[in-house]
């Protein structure tokens, strides 16, 4: 088990790790009190490492700079949330089992798509790791949540993978 | 611009943002707009079952049915067509990518718009569904004419475009790709921003070399790029170069953004895969996946050119 402390920091019963994070990518993962996505770049900071997870976390590392220091969460977003899916989709196609992991806010108890906010404004959002849903042939909805844990590589790439979708250009809105 | 756009729908929220960038684009140029939907997999022989498209479930049609989902359709984009009354709409039974491809040619349609048909309650859903053969990827991937997949609200009308990317690979598809959005650009009055990428993906062989090798890729880029398309500009010259090395995907994205893209224009035969074979993970589907602005996939000489189709009215 590895520790992600609100300032960045990895850790390993209570001692930081030294410079090395590779070999703890498959330990299972805790989220201290206070850890936001702030602390998540301030992670990626610390180690460059694991920016070579996602081919877009170098582009964000270089925007975070450019970002406020504080006061960047959006009213009505009570917290981000990584989850697991494993779902059964029986059609149409070839029946399969699909597993991902999807990053996504929470506001008043509801799931909530986050691509269209800013990723500068979400940046002091409380993150926290939920459930794993078992999807059953989808439309019928079947739904069950357990709980589960996460390693330090689902966490990266589960929320590397939403990140890349944040990008939606602030001047459009305005020209219209 | 166009005389005829097919708009291939759901008829759900999935499509609601394409279905805004459809009737809005079809109002202002006047074009004639057709909303399409195929709504079930036919069983074998001349069965009267077929299985729904979304829910796998056998359903039992009738000579009733297409008109009881045509009148669906009617009244689920009721507000949009009260300012577009000239829309036909129609629905079918059938294999979605089939269809849809059928009715553009049969039509002859200048341009198809569709969503990504990603279900919003499945968020994160998209990395499985999007990549793994939808019917946009099968549509982009044999339509001979353009593609404009609308996956993200688009908040700027088509006609208020004020920077279009296009992003090349010098292929022959790529030049058409070039062809249309120059004279989108044009018609429009916007910049056209030329981009290409440096492939130094893992995949690539100019991954092990060394920086002299990749600027000697990147001045060769700089030569095509004169050579193909500035020479072919004609008495446009509000446009840009730019030629970048990484992940195409991930430049073209980050140019996109950088240049406050509201259209980016792309081939979906990449010069390096084969078209047959071009289904997944092509550098167009995961701009489409994760681009804010909608995406234009050409890889046909037909329909680039946008000027015949009749002048805008000065009123617009």
């Amino acid at each position: 088990m590895v520790e992600l402390q609100p300032d960045g920091r990895l850790m390993e019963r209570g001692r930081p790790i030294g410079d090395d994070p590779l070999p703890y990518l498959s330990n299972s993962v805790q989220l201290n009190p206070g850890f936001t996505l702030r602390s998540f770049f301030l992670l990626l900071g610390r180690h460059p490492e694991l920016a070579r997870v996602n081919r877009f976390f170098p582009g964000m590392l270089e925007r975070y700079g450019s970002w406020p220091e504080r006061d960047c969460r959006p009213a009505g977003l009570d917290w981000l949330q990584l989850t697991r899916t494993v779902e059964m989709v029986g059609f149409p196609g070839k029946p399969r089992l699909d597993i991902y992991h999807a990053f996504h806010g929470v506001a008043a108890g509801e799931a909530l798509e986050i691509k269209s906010y800013q990723l500068e404004h979400l940046l002091d959002v409380p993150v926290r790791l939920g459930g794993l849903r078992h999807v059953v042939f989808g439309d019928k909805v079947n739904v069950f949540v357990f709980e589960t844990t996460y390693t330090l590589f689902d966490v990266l790439e589960g929320i590397g993978w939403q990140l890349a979708f944040h990008g939606t250009p602030t001047e459009c809105s305005l020209r219209r | 611009m166009f005389e005829k756009i097919l708009f291939a729908t759901t008829a759900s929220p999935t499509c609601d943002d394409a279905a805004k960038v459809a009737f809005e684009l079809s109002r202002k140029n006047h074009s004639r707009l057709s909303v399409f939907h195929v709504f079930g997999l036919p069983t074998r022989g001349f069965g009267l079952e077929y299985r729904d498209v979304r829910t796998g479930d056998r359903v039992e049609g009738d000579e009733n049915l297409v008109g009881l989902v045509l009148e669906e359709m009617k009244q689920y984009y009721e507000k949009q067509a009260k300012e577009h009354p000239g829309v036909a709409f129609d629905a079918l039974v059938g294999e979605p990518h089939t269809e849809i491809l059928r009715k553009a040619r049969k039509d002859d349609v200048n341009l198809i718009i569709m969503g990504a048909h990603n279900r919003p309650e499945d968020i994160g859903a998209s990395r499985h569904r999007a990549i793994a053969g939808s019917t946009m990827q099968k549509v982009a991937k044999s339509a001979r004419c353009p593609v404009l997949i609308v996956s993200r609200p688009c908040v700027t009308c088509w006609s208020y475009f004020a920077n279009i990317v296009v992003a090349t690979d010098f292929s022959k598809a790529s030049d058409y790709a070039f062809q249309f959005a120059r004279n989108v650009a044009a018609d429009i009055g916007c910049t056209l921003h030329l981009f290409h990428c440096v492939d130094l993906s893992s995949e690539n062989e100019l991954h092990a070399s060394n920086q002299a090798a990749i600027e000697a890729k990147v001045r060769e880029a700089e030569e095509k790029m004169q050579g193909k398309y500035v020479a072919n500009m004609g008495e446009f010259d509000n446009y840009t170069i730019t030629i970048r090395e990484g992940t195409p995907h991930v430049e073209v994205l980050k140019f996109a953004r950088e240049s406050k893209a509201d259209l980016v224009v792309m081939a979906h035969h990449t010069r390096e895969v084969d078209p047959e074979k071009a289904l997944l993970g092509s550098t167009v589907e995961q701009v489409v996946l994760r681009s804010a602005c909608p995406v234009l996939s050409v890889n046909h000489p037909d329909k680039v050119d946008v000027t015949p189709y009749g002048a805008r009215p000065e009123s617009d």
